[in-house]
């Protein structure tokens, strides 16, 4: 249970993919204009996060470790994370119409997301792991939980950014500033608000 | 479509490029593994050369103890034995916790100690060295100098580090310091445990509390011959006692070797009453764990002495022995 | 022929600089801003890589099928990728432990897909490898200027080196990054702005200048016909 809950807190708040560890930004700057767009790629990365840290763990310590070639992990997970997009996106079309037009155009943008790899390649590395979570988490069952949650911690933030935007766009912003500049500074914003959480023990 | 219209289609073009492609890296990807492979010796050397600026030394790696290498106030990671020029000393990379705002400091510490096991105890003589090389949230960790180190080094004594002895160690960073000081006790405790041998085995053992870590056993076949040495319980001092118990998990010979009693009404005849007993009986007198020691029925055991105290340590060696048949048996022996 | 090469490096490295004007690969580029040094070494891996895959991709691209291009590029730089981590694990571990989980996550910068699939799918050799070489030092020299002024204000010091005792806090930490990152934008296009404003506007002044010396030069030849 204590586990249970420091995966929780540093996945979602301490440890932030985004406000701490800087992974993802290219859909947290890209896709966060509106609440439903930021809301239904968070879910679509949190899915994929999660079923990739599923597939890649077994195959990394089951097949690749075993068998001496550990070193291919980049090319091994790219391939997978790639294809189970494509077969995400081939099964949600074929199951739900409805949910494919809400998350299936931001589908493809998220083989390049290095959230997704990052997580991935942040669950097989055992010290980090420790740090994180202690000597009791390293098994399968905690690696994807702990995908799961930094996926809804990404989320969280996708959605904060968004509601801010919304408002921003109403806004008048000096010239160089429109665009990303303004995003980067209200991002930092969001920052600082979650520097607040690394006071948690 | 036939076997020549296949070979000749687009889909034939991209599934043989795409597995050539793989193939290709796959195999320059072995190759330069195999070239630029970087051992575990290697790393371990990398590590261990930060503690060591500009000098050559040798070590071994050594398997980190996982029983005495997790405690509330610090985690040991990685232990190696130095040989050569720095033989007879320790290093171990430890994790400090406890720092600011619940941060920890990791430091590598290099130590000596004289080697021992549990027959043979060494001793932790002091630490050479503190490296510190990583810390989570210390932001005033700039203020930790040499001198404050040193000065904590010098200050050690029985009960191990402290930042806060006599010594008046002042740096700026108390809560940083008090990480690292814990790594350093860590780092002592550790060392004594696993190298010196004064780790006490029988800690985690039924009704240990008056076993003295000294105390030794051996199995052969179902016997097990134990010399228990327990520790002193004022007035009475220590006891020595054999205690071999069969494979029925009843004693069948408690002799008394050193008698550590004090008063004269005490007879060591009256123990040959233990003979035939298990561990039910002694737990029935002083509990499962020997926690009860003023019970004052021995006289309705018929093992009155008049010397409460040493009856105490005698029942606890005896009910020690007892209880922790399966276990001994299961070690298998360490003397 | 010289200044097809000029446009090229001039285009990677101001006018289509990755980091300032297209903001592509961010990632990283939030991660390691806070060091100045390890700002420099991620540029020049994503050089290396950069530079190689391009040449790589360029010299296949009449062998490649249009159909499976992504998955061979991608396939081409993770391979390159897990070189670099291998040649840095064994000759450089410094900076391997700097970079550390960064350095895998090369494989899905924008930067390197984008330049594969914009440009070294439709050019020789040669182009490629300056193409390569421009935007990965547009993207290095964007980098090391964020990271100098994020380790100055942040840490007092510039490239490990202590040089003042005053510091803030907040820019060695992401929200610090993003603020630099952000204002280094917002600078970048500003300047570039101004800089081709005034081009357009020397432009204009000698396409006037041209036009009125041709009208004067041609008045007085007509008067002088008419004369």
């Amino acid at each position: 249970m204590a586990t249970f809950i420091a995966l929780v807190l540093s996945a979602v708040l301490t440890n932030n993919f985004i406000t701490v560890q800087t992974l993802g930004i290219c859909p947290f700057l890209g896709v966060s204009k509106k609440t439903s767009s930021a809301l239904g790629m968070g879910v679509a990365v949190t899915v994929v996060m999660t079923l990739a840290a599923a597939v890649t763990w077994p195959i990394y310590e089951y097949v690749m470790v075993p068998l001496n070639f550990a070193f291919l992990e980049i090319i091994v997970f790219i391939f997978i994370i790639a294809s189970l997009v494509q077969m995400l996106e081939m099964v949600i079309r074929k199951i739900s119409p409805s949910l494919y037009k809400a998350m299936g155009v931001y589908l493809p943008l998220i083989t390049t997301n290095c959230a997704v790899l990052g997580v991935c390649e942040l669950v097989i590395d055992k010290s980090a792991m420790v740090g994180l979570l202690g000597g009791a988490a390293l098994n399968f069952g905690w690696a994807v939980l702990y995908s799961l949650f930094a996926g809804l911690g990404f989320t969280l933030i996708m959605v904060i950014m968004s509601g801010m935007r919304e408002k921003l766009n109403n806004t008048k912003v000096a010239k160089y500033l429109n665009g990303f500049p303004i995003s980067m500074v209200t991002a930092a914003f969001i920052c600082m608000a979650f520097m607040v959480f690394t006071y948690i023990g | 479509m036939t076997t020549k219209e296949f070979f000749k289609s687009t889909a034939f073009k991209c599934i043989a490029v795409l597995l050539s492609i793989v193939l290709i890296c796959g195999i320059l990807l072995t190759f330069c593994n195999a070239l630029f492979f970087v051992s575990d010796e290697e790393r371990a050397a990398r590590a261990v050369a930060k503690v060591f600026p500009g000098e050559e030394v040798t070590f071994e790696t050594d398997d980190v103890n996982a029983k005495y290498s997790q405690a509330s106030g610090y985690t040991v990671n990685r232990a190696y034995t130095m040989t050569g020029e720095h033989q007879g000393e320790y290093l171990v990379e430890v994790v400090g916790k406890g720092g600011y705002k619940s941060g920890t400091v990791t430091c590598w510490i290099l130590a000596s100690a004289v080697a021992g096991d549990v027959a043979n105890p060494g001793s932790f003589t002091g630490i050479e060295k503190v490296v510190i090389t990583d810390n989570q949230k210390q932001s005033f960790i700039g203020y930790i100098t040499e001198d404050a180190l040193q000065q904590v080094i010098d200050g050690q004594n029985n009960e191990g580090f402290s930042a806060y002895s006599g010594s008046g160690v002042t740096t700026g960073a108390t809560f940083s310091l008090g990480a690292i000081v814990s790594a350093m006790n860590g780092a002592k405790t550790y060392i004594e445990s696993v190298y010196c041998g004064l780790a006490n085995p029988y800690e985690s053992w039924t009704a240990s509390s008056m076993i003295d870590r000294t105390t030794t056993y051996t199995v052969s076949g179902d016997t097990v011959t134990y010399s228990i040495v327990t520790v002193s319980n004022s007035p009475a001092s220590a006891f020595t006692i054999t205690v071999v118990v069969g494979g029925d998990k009843k004693i069948s010979e408690f002799t008394i070797v050193t008698d550590g009693s004090t008063g004269a009404n005490y007879s060591s005849n009256i123990y040959t009453g233990f003979v035939g007993k298990d561990a039910a009986f002694f737990a029935g007198i002083i509990g499962e764990n020997g926690e009860n020691d003023t019970n004052s029925n021995y006289g309705a055991n018929g093992i009155a002495t008049g010397a409460t105290k040493s009856n105490y340590l005698c029942l606890s060696a005896a009910l020690f022995a007892t209880a922790n048949y399966d276990t001994a048996v299961a070690e298998g022996g360490n003397a | 022929m010289m200044n097809k090469y000029k446009k090229i490096t001039l285009d990677g490295i101001i006018f289509n600089n990755p980091t300032f004007i297209l903001v592509l690969g961010t990632c990283p580029t939030l991660g390691l801003i806070s060091s100045a040094l390890s700002a420099l070494e991620m540029g020049l891996a994503v050089i290396v890589v950069l530079t190689l895959s391009n040449m790589i991709i360029s010299a296949l691209r009449k062998l490649i099928p249009n159909e499976v291009r992504i998955p061979c590029y991608i396939v081409v730089i993770a391979t390159l990728v897990t070189l670099i981590r291998m040649v840095l694990d064994k000759l450089l571990p410094s900076v391997y432990e700097a970079l550390g989980g960064f350095l895998a996550l090369i494989v899905v910068n924008c930067i390197i897909l984008g330049r594969a699939e914009a440009f070294a799918n439709k050019h020789t050799v040669a182009e490629s490898a300056v193409d390569g070489l421009a935007n990965g030092a547009g993207f290095t020299i964007a980098l090391t200027v964020m990271g100098v002024i994020c380790e100055f204000l942040g840490k007092g010091s510039l490239f490990g080196l202590k040089i003042m005792e005053f510091s803030i806090g907040l820019f060695g930490t992401p929200a610090g990054s993003f603020i630099v990152f952000g204002l280094s934008i917002c600078a970048f296009t500003a300047i570039i702005d101004k800089f081709l404003r005034a081009k357009r506007v020397k432009a204009n002044r000698l396409a006037r200048e041209n036009l009125l010396g041709a009208a004067q030069g041609s008045v007085p030849a007509e008067k002088e016909v008419k004369a």
